[in-house]
This record gives C-alpha cells, sequence and structure tokens, in this order.
C-alpha cells in the first residue's frame, strides 16, 4: 500500500522559561523524534496518557504548530512535498489536504458566526467561488446528519453532539485527503459518543478518507483502527497492526495500558484491574535510558542504557523500543 | 443485598433551577437509600441530575438559583433519624466532612491554591475536633496522607496544590475527605478527568478504603464500566428521575429499562470491538423543555404512542433488589 505521509524524527520542543535571570531555558520535549507513516485509506489510532505529546503531534501534522526538528511529507501522485521545508503558498495549498477535528465542540466553534459561516470559512480562505461554497455546504451538511435549516443558527443552539457533527463537517468541507480527529469524541456524552464513532467510520467509507485517530481511551481506538501507536512521554513506544498490538504487546506500557481499561463486569466474576505504578516522567528533565524506567516492573540495570528506538520484533510490521521486546510474556487482551 | 440498615435515605426529592433561561426541574422525585457498607453507583449523562443529588445531601446547592420543593435526606446517625434538609447550618455543619464527605471530579478546583494542601487537609480535623493539640492534628494528617498512597507525607503537608499531578492532588482531595473518618463518602466523578493508569489506582484505593474504614460510598460517574467495577447497586439516571435500580449483577446482566438496555449496547467494549455501535438515536432533550410522559420517550426504540407520551410512569419492582420505571412489561 502506498502512504500518504511520512513523519519523519519530528521533534517539538516548547520553551518554558529561565529558572533564574541568567540561568539555562527550559525545554518542555513534547514530542520528541516521531517518525511513522500513514498509509492510504487506513485508521491509525495514536493513544497515550495526557501530557505525551498525542495532540501536540497532531498539531504539528496539520501545521497548527511549525516543528523544532524534523520533516513532514505529504505524498501526492505528482510527488513527495516536504510540507516543514516549503514555501508559505505551497503550504497554504496543501492544508486542505489535511485537516483537524477538535476534542471540545464547545471551544471549537465561534460563538458569533453562524453555522454555514463557520462551514463555509474554510472554502473561503482556499479560495473557492460563491456558487460551490454553497453547493458544498449544503451537501456536507446533511451527509453529517444535520438539516439545511441548521445553517442559519448559531453554535450556542446546538447539543454536544450536534456541534461534534459541525466540527466534522467544517474539517470535510474542503474535500481532504487526511482528517486528523484529535479526541473527537472524547467531550461527549456516551450515548452520543457512539452515534459520532459510526458517523466517522461511514464518512470514511464513502469518501475514502485516511485518519489519524488520537485518543486516550482504548476501547474507542479499538473500535475505529486499524494500526495503533502507543505514545508515552513524547515518543512512539509501540506501533503495529492493531489486532497484534492488543493480542501480542511487546511493550509493557502497553501491557499497563491493556490492563487498566475498565471492563464491564459484574462483582461476582470481577477481574482485578492491574495498575501501573507511580505516574509519567517531567518532560523538562533530562533523561537518559528508557522513560518508562521507574514504573516498569521489568526492568534491569541495561534498560538504563537504551535508545528509545523502535525496534523490529517478532511480527512483521510491528515495532517496540523496549529492549526486552522478545524476551518477557507481555499479556493482552 | 446482605440485609443492611439504610444509613441514608432519600425520599421523593425535587430540585428546580430557577434560571435567567427559564426554569428546569433538575430532579424530578428521587429517591433511593444506602446501606451501611455498601456502594452505590449513580450513573447518568450530563444533565440527569446525579451531581445536583449530591450537593443537596452535603447541603451545598447553590440556593438560589436552586430551590429544593420537597422532599427528605434522612440520615441515620446511629441514635436517631435526621432529616438533612430541615437541619439549621450549625447542626449540618457539624456533620459535613465528619460523618458525610465528598470527593470532587476536578481536584485542580476544588482545591485553595493559596493554601498548602496541608492547611486544607487538616482544616476539617481542627474545626470538628477543637480539643486536639497540633501535634496530634499533624500526626493524623501525616497518617491519613500515607495511607492515601502519598510517599513522603511531611514533605506533601507543606507544599502547594499546583505542585503536583493530577493523580496526586486526587489523593490529597481523598485524604481530606477521610481524615474524620466519615461514615458516608460521595465520590463525584472523581477519576473522569484522569489517565487510565491512574484511575485504576484510584478506584483501587477508594475500594481498600471504603474495607478499611467501613464507610458506604455513593460513587458518582458516567461510565458504566467505572460503576460496575466498584459499585454493589446501581441507580440509573436520566433527566432528574431514577429508571432503575438494583444490583450490579442484576442491572448489567438483565438490564430492563429501555435506556439502560441502549446505553449497554452504545458503549466501546474492548472485548468485542467488530461489533457495530449501536447508538442512541437522537440527544437528550434540552433541560428547559417541558414535556408530559416519560423522560425517554423521544429517544426510546420500544415507546408507546399515546400511553408513553401522556402518562407517567411508575416504578415496578422486579425482585427485592431490581425495580424499573417504566409501562413495559
Amino acid at each position: 500500500m502506498n502512504h500518504v505521509l511520512e513523519v519523519k524524527n519530528v521533534c517539538k520542543f516548547f520553551q518554558l522559561g529561565k529558572t533564574k535571570m541568567f540561568g539555562e531555558q527550559i525545554l518542555l520535549k513534547a514530542v520528541n523524534d516521531v517518525s511513522f507513516k500513514l498509509y492510504e485509506g487506513e485508521t491509525l489510532g495514536i493513544i497515550g496518557e495526557s501530557g505525551c505529546g498525542k495532540s501536540t503531534l497532531g498539531r504539528c501534522i496539520v501545521n497548527l504548530y511549525n516543528t523544532t526538528s524534523g520533516q513532514i511529507f505529504y505524498n501526492e501522485p505528482k510527488g513527495e512535498i516536504n510540507l516543514t521545508q516549503a514555501s508559505e503558498r505551497v503550504r497554504q495549498y496543501h492544508r486542505r489536504n489535511i485537516q483537524i477535528i477538535f476534542q471540545d465542540p464547545f471551544a471549537s466553534l465561534n460563538p458569533r458566526i453562524n453555522i454555514f459561516e463557520t462551514i463555509a470559512e474554510p472554502l473561503i480562505v482556499n479560495g473557492f467561488r460563491k456558487e460551490e461554497i454553497n453547493q458544498r455546504v449544503a451537501e456536507i451538511i446533511e451527509e453529517v446528519g444535520l438539516r439545511k435549516e441548521h445553517l442559519r443558527r448559531f453554535p450556542h443552539s446546538f447539543s454536544g453532539g450536534q456541534r461534534q457533527r459541525i466540527g466534522i463537517a467544517r474539517a470535510l468541507v474542503v474535500g481532504p485527503k487526511i482528517v486528523i480527529c484529535d479526541e473527537a469524541v472524547s467531550a461527549l456524552d456516551v450515548s452520543v459518543q457512539a452515534q459520532i464513532i459510526n458517523l466517522l467510520k461511514k464518512l470514511q467509507e464513502k469518501n475514502k478518507f485516511t485518519y489519524i485517530f488520537i485518543s486516550h481511551d482504548m476501547s474507542v481506538i479499538n473500535h475505529i483502527c486499524d494500526r495503533i501507536a502507543v505514545m508515552y512521554a513524547g515518543k512512539i513506544v509501540e506501533i503495529g497492526e492493531k489486532k497484534d498490538v492488543l493480542k501480542y504487546p511487546k511493550h509493557p506500557y502497553t501491557e499497563a495500558l491493556i490492563g487498566a481499561i475498565p471492563k464491564l463486569t459484574n462483582r461476582k466474576n470481577k477481574i482485578k484491574r492491574k495498575s501501573l505504578a507511580g505516574e509519567p516522567p517531567d518532560l523538562t528533565s533530562n533523561m537518559g535510558g528508557c522513560y518508562l524506567f521507574d514504573r516498569c516492573s521489568y526492568k534491569s540495570s541495561e534498560c538504563k542504557e537504551m535508545l528509545n528506538e523502535l525496534l523490529n520484533t517478532e511480527i512483521s510490521n510491528h515495532k517496540s523500543s523496549c529492549i526486552k521486546r522478545n524476551e518477557v510474556e507481555l499479556t493482552g487482551l | 443485598m446482605k440485609n443492611k440498615l439504610d444509613l441514608l435515605e432519600i425520599i421523593d426529592l425535587e430540585v428546580n433551577f430557577h434560571l435567567d433561561e427559564g426554569l428546569v426541574k433538575a430532579l424530578k422525585g428521587v429517591s433511593f437509600s444506602l446501606g451501611t457498607n455498601e456502594t452505590l453507583g449513580v450513573i447518568g449523562e450530563s444533565g440527569s441530575g446525579k451531581s445536583v443529588t449530591a450537593q443537596s445531601i452535603l447541603g451545598i446547592l447553590p440556593q438560589p438559583p436552586s430551590i429544593i420543593r420537597k422532599g427528605e435526606i434522612l440520615y441515620d446517625t446511629g441514635k436517631e433519624r435526621l432529616n438533612l434538609l430541615e437541619l439549621d447550618e450549625e447542626s449540618y455543619r457539624k456533620i459535613k466532612w465528619k460523618d458525610i464527605s465528598i470527593i470532587f471530579q476536578e481536584p485542580m478546583s476544588s482545591f485553595s491554591p493559596l493554601h498548602s494542601i496541608g492547611d486544607q487537609i487538616s482544616e476539617a480535623l481542627i474545626t470538628h475536633y477543637q480539643g486536639m493539640d497540633i501535634k496530634e492534628v499533624l500526626d493524623k494528617c501525616y497518617e491519613t496522607l500515607s495511607k492515601v498512597g502519598i510517599p513522603q507525607p511531611k514533605k506533601f503537608f507543606e507544599r502547594y496544590p499546583h505542585e503536583f499531578s493530577g493523580g496526586m492532588r486526587q489523593r490529597a482531595m481523598i485524604a481530606m475527605a477521610i481524615i474524620c473518618n466519615p461514615r458516608i463518602l460521595i465520590a463525584d466523578e472523581p477519576t473522569t478527568a484522569l489517565d487510565v493508569t491512574i484511575e485504576a489506582q484510584i478506584l483501587e484505593l477508594l475500594d481498600q478504603l471504603r474495607n478499611e474504614l467501613n464507610m458506604s460510598m455513593i460513587y458518582i460517574t458516567h461510565d458504566l464500566t467505572v460503576v460496575s467495577d466498584i459499585a454493589d447497586r446501581i441507580v440509573v439516571m436520566y433527566l432528574g428521575t431514577i429508571v432503575e435500580t438494583g444490583s450490579v449483577e442484576e442491572v448489567i446482566d438483565h438490564p430492563v429499562h429501555p435506556y439502560t438496555k441502549a446505553l449497554l449496547r452504545s458503549i466501546p467494549r474492548i472485548e468485542h470491538s467488530e461489533e457495530e455501535l449501536q447508538p442512541i438515536s437522537g440527544s437528550i432533550p434540552s433541560p428547559f423543555e417541558v414535556f408530559p410522559g416519560c423522560p425517554f420517550y423521544s429517544r426510546c426504540e420500544e415507546r408507546i404512542e399515546g400511553l408513553c407520551n401522556i402518562e407517567n410512569p411508575v416504578a415496578k419492582s422486579l425482585n427485592k433488589d431490581h425495580s424499573y420505571v417504566c409501562h413495559l412489561k
């Protein structure tokens, strides 16, 4: 399969100011040397806990943040375009191919403009003609399950689920190839969450989108994704096909994430949830070796010297950064 | 359930909010009871009135805009049964934090940023046990902090809320809630703002503390999977009413109310990822809307026109620990 996007050694560091007047600049390494390829038509899930850099990575890909270093290639039939080094005009042009859906449906819509203007805005920016704008907006609003008469209303008159549909319409109206869903269902009520998941799946089938689905919820990721990348402390620690990652995890952190998923049980046949001790590391400190070292129960002295690179495992297309990936027996689902 | 004396009983509680936009009936006659040493899971989506219930028990509902229209909250002190809604402020204060305490959802916004963790944790202790000298207070605080799994309690005591991660702050919140050995602990979405691995830690801690301290717990959440993990009994709420209640086994394995059934089908479950999710159609009605009949009517798959949208359903009980409010069956 062809890849549509390649992320190569991308880093995003934030400067946090200084400790003392002439002290050193503190750097927060939000995304630290991340590389992966995104294949056409697939859904790649990026899972991790808060502060692991998954949203920052998504925002780097849609160009909302400039990367500190590394390259992002967008693959067109005509050839590869390096989005990080291209001129502003080229970047602007390709922005329409990569769109994002945000988490909070209450904060991501402008309360002062109506729904038509909200959805039409990306089209105006991209220089579409007036008739085409009207036609596209009318089409997309029905595709996401709202009605034409909603277009004249303002965001405050919609519920959370409806607002999220508007956010989806705004992202899809320019006809992107890649859609990044940044925690797109996390803020919704459970009964509405399933509607949006099914809508995203339906739209993908129809329009052949490629999704990057960023979430902290393994059950949601499991439902919608083909491949999973697990992030921890700014790095991808494991990446592979969904069933391989969930059934045969090759990194202790993935095992812990799977073990922590709440399951619908009752007290009689209660399965004890495994919890990982401790908390994620401080991303401003200079760490050597494995970032999970303090929390891992399989650690040994070699782990302190490892390089945090993704390495092949016995399963094809399944990589893990754990040096003991082939030695320890990890339990999956 | 194992026969338990009712420690807390809520009878037909009705709460209204008078807002600029109109009247919201937040609770429309809610009744349930909490037994000794029991964990009751209250589950509902936004607007179901689950947090309003918790706030009415503790007497911290903002009044106005809210008004408790009717109902009773009976609390068994061991000597007598008090109606909490009739207590004056002074006697209420004697119960708050000492007999009944609460953990809030957002550990960051529920602590004062201006006072050290220690000051805030010890406050309840100092208020309730005025004869205690400073050394006893400190010892009790250190002991409680280590009980909730904080590694260096003495250091922690001096520091401020912003210096800690969400998980640590939530542990401090729990320490504050259990420091007076309350009999009832209300946990209002205590893990919603936390990551999964931390959530698992906190749930385990709460369960362990409940056993250790012989507490009863009301656990409020929107997450059915979390409730199934921690509760003995479940109360399912929708738009200010209770639609189904029963033991975890009964409600999860044999749900009766269409809302509970639909909710169970719509959550993504890790065990069955291949099945398509079956969402509940429509969305939760606006709280300002007033309509007769069953609150779930507009979204219900099994509704009976001419009955469900006209008449209010009444509670029916299936067996000793399972009842529901619906016209069906």
